[in-house]
């Protein structure tokens, strides 16, 4: 297998792990790992940029200004959107839930709807039902299929003209299905329907064309794509942008306040309330830049092969049964999978004795969890950095669990 | 930690936990949950005069847990109500034979005294 990227770039790898081992880090679904070119344009910027932006006459306040505004157009550009179709959040989480009070909550009542699936991620999940219980809307769920994939067919069955918004992730962090976003936005067009996409698990490994795309939201985390914690996006289509309401207020918002009343600033400005984590949006463009640098299609194809890789070589360890699809071609970034007779977390921590670090419990999905009657789950999961060996060496921890447990047995 | 967390006498506890049963006739229950971990215990007592006659635990959890359910159902049985105060964190480890706990798997420790503290009198009979 070619090596995508230098593991030079990326510290962490040279440091120690406290076992004395190499780290193998299994666990980017979670969060990634950070190259140096991250790291080095977050300090520029402090060390040489760092004024409010959007403020000063000075030169300083222009420099930052204009980092802020670049790193708007780098990253937009890399996921095929409008500079001004972006607004930079925290993480997923916050793009998703912003999407409440600037758009859906004025869309919602007793007589409304909407879908969501059996497989999402507690915060494409939880601010729908939250909402739903605040405004009567009903929230109808599409359920997941033994092998992990949604049925297309009984999301026909649940459409109808009150559903307003379907929401759902591109690739699940827990079953790693890639779903067919194209498809589902072609039938929430049919009956007037909007789509939120959750992109937290696919923007880290494959090519996004928002524009293209047709849906409403997408919604993204910096951190799982080799960016800063703290800094993530949501796009929103142009034509609902504009119906859409600032959600916080204050400084930077605003176009005239007075006693009376408050006019908004003109977008994307009126949905950037107080300063901006310019330097985390710095950090951002740079991760959008090296991986546009790596090449997307490649950054995909690294992905699929250490996902065959993976799902080859864990169903030939005993006792290990792998979750969702086993057809590679249905997956990206991770496969999770549990081990007869021991607790995910024993597994994790014994695999962390050897270094290798990976991901146990319930991946903030509890509805699937316990759809499948899983207690806790043990996930490993990619990104550039990763190589095959990695996998070997996952496999040979388990011989570990193995021999521990099987001394009692 | 590892190695001093996965000893035989640990894996044997967890592989064949004494106190894990029902517990006909139980006057007390005390459940907790590690939402995170997807692991949950339920304490069963039953108690006379002050005093813990019987005592089992059902649920399902790592290693850890499932030792720590079974210390205090240990250090429960025949013990005196008062008795309940003096059990915390360190004398899980100590009667463990545990010198630390990661702070990722301290949960998975306290599990068991999170449903000590959770004990309620049955309403109804238990069976």
């Amino acid at each position: 297998m070619i090596e995508l990227v230098r593991k030079e770039d990326f510290p962490i790898f040279a440091h120690s792990h406290p076992s004395g081992r190499p780290l193998v880090y299994l666990d980017s679904a979670s969060t990634s790992q950070k190259p140096r070119q991250v790291l080095d344009a977050i300090t520029r910027f402090y060390e040489r940029d760092c004024a409010n932006v959007h403020r000063g006459v000075y030169a300083l306040a222009d420099q930052s200004t204009q980092a802020y505004e670049d790193a708007r157009r780098t990253v937009a550009s890399f996921f095929g959107a409008s500079p001004s179709s972006l607004i930079f959040t925290r993480n997923t989480t916050e793009a998703l839930n912003w999407i409440v009070p600037m758009w859906l909550a004025d869309r919602l009542d007793s007589t409304k709807s909407m879908i969501v699936t059996e497989m999402e991620h507690h915060s494409n999940f939880v601010p729908w039902q939250e909402l739903c219980r605040k405004t009567g809307a009903q929230l109808k769920i599409l359920t997941v299929r033994e092998d992990g994939t949604l049925d297309l067919d009984q999301l026909e069955k649940l459409m109808d003209s009150s559903v307003t918004a379907i929401a759902v992730s591109q690739v699940s962090n827990v079953l790693g299905t890639h779903n067919p976003i194209e498809k589902i936005q072609l039938i929430a067009k049919r009956f007037g329907a909007e789509v939120i996409v959750d992109g937290a698990q696919s923007a880290p490994h494959l090519p996004i064309a928002f524009q293209k795309s047709g849906v409403a939201f997408f919604a993204f985390s910096g951190h799982k794509m080799l960016a800063p914690m703290g800094i993530g996006g949501l796009f929103v289509r142009p034509d609902i942008l504009e119906q859409c309401n600032p959600a916080l207020f204050g400084g930077g918002m605003i176009d005239q306040v007075s006693i009376e009343k408050t006019t908004f600033a003109e977008i994307p400005d009126k949905f950037i309330p107080g300063t901006p984590d310019v330097a985390s949006a710095v950090g951002l463009a740079a991760a959008c830049t090296f991986l546009e640098q790596l090449g997307m299609d490649r950054v995909r194809d690294h992905d699929a092969h250490l996902v065959r890789a993976a799902l080859d070589a864990l169903q030939s360890v005993a006792d290990v049964q792998v979750i969702g699809s086993l057809d590679a071609g249905q997956r990206v970034g991770s496969v999770a999978f549990l081990y007869e007779g021991v607790h995910g977390h024993d597994v994790a921590q014994i695999l962390d004795s050897q270094g290798i670090a990976v991901r146990s419990g319930h991946h903030c999905t509890m509805p699937l969890h316990k759809k499948f009657g899983w207690p806790a789950t043990i996930r490993a999961s990619f990104s550039v950095y990763n190589r095959e060996e990695d996998v070997y060496a996952l496999v040979e921890g388990l011989s570990k669990v193995r021999s521990i447990f099987r001394k009692t047995a | 930690m590892t190695e001093e967390l996965y000893r035989e006498v640990l894996l044997d506890v967890y592989a064949h936990p004494r106190f894990k049963k029902s517990l006909p006739g139980a006057t007390h229950t005390g459940r907790a949950v590690n939402t995170s971990c997807g692991d949950e215990g339920t304490l069963f007592l039953k108690i006379e005069s002050g005093r813990v006659l019987d005592v089992s635990w059902q649920g399902n959890g790592c290693v850890i847990s499932t030792a720590a359910m079974e210390t205090v159902c240990e250090l429960l049985l025949n013990s005196q109500l008062s008795s309940f105060q003096s059990m915390n964190k360190q004398s899980l480890l100590e009667k463990l034979e545990l010198t630390s706990i990661a702070p990722g798997r301290e949960k998975c420790l306290l599990l068991a005294l999170r449903a000590l503290d959770e004990l309620r009198p049955e309403q109804e009979e238990q069976v």
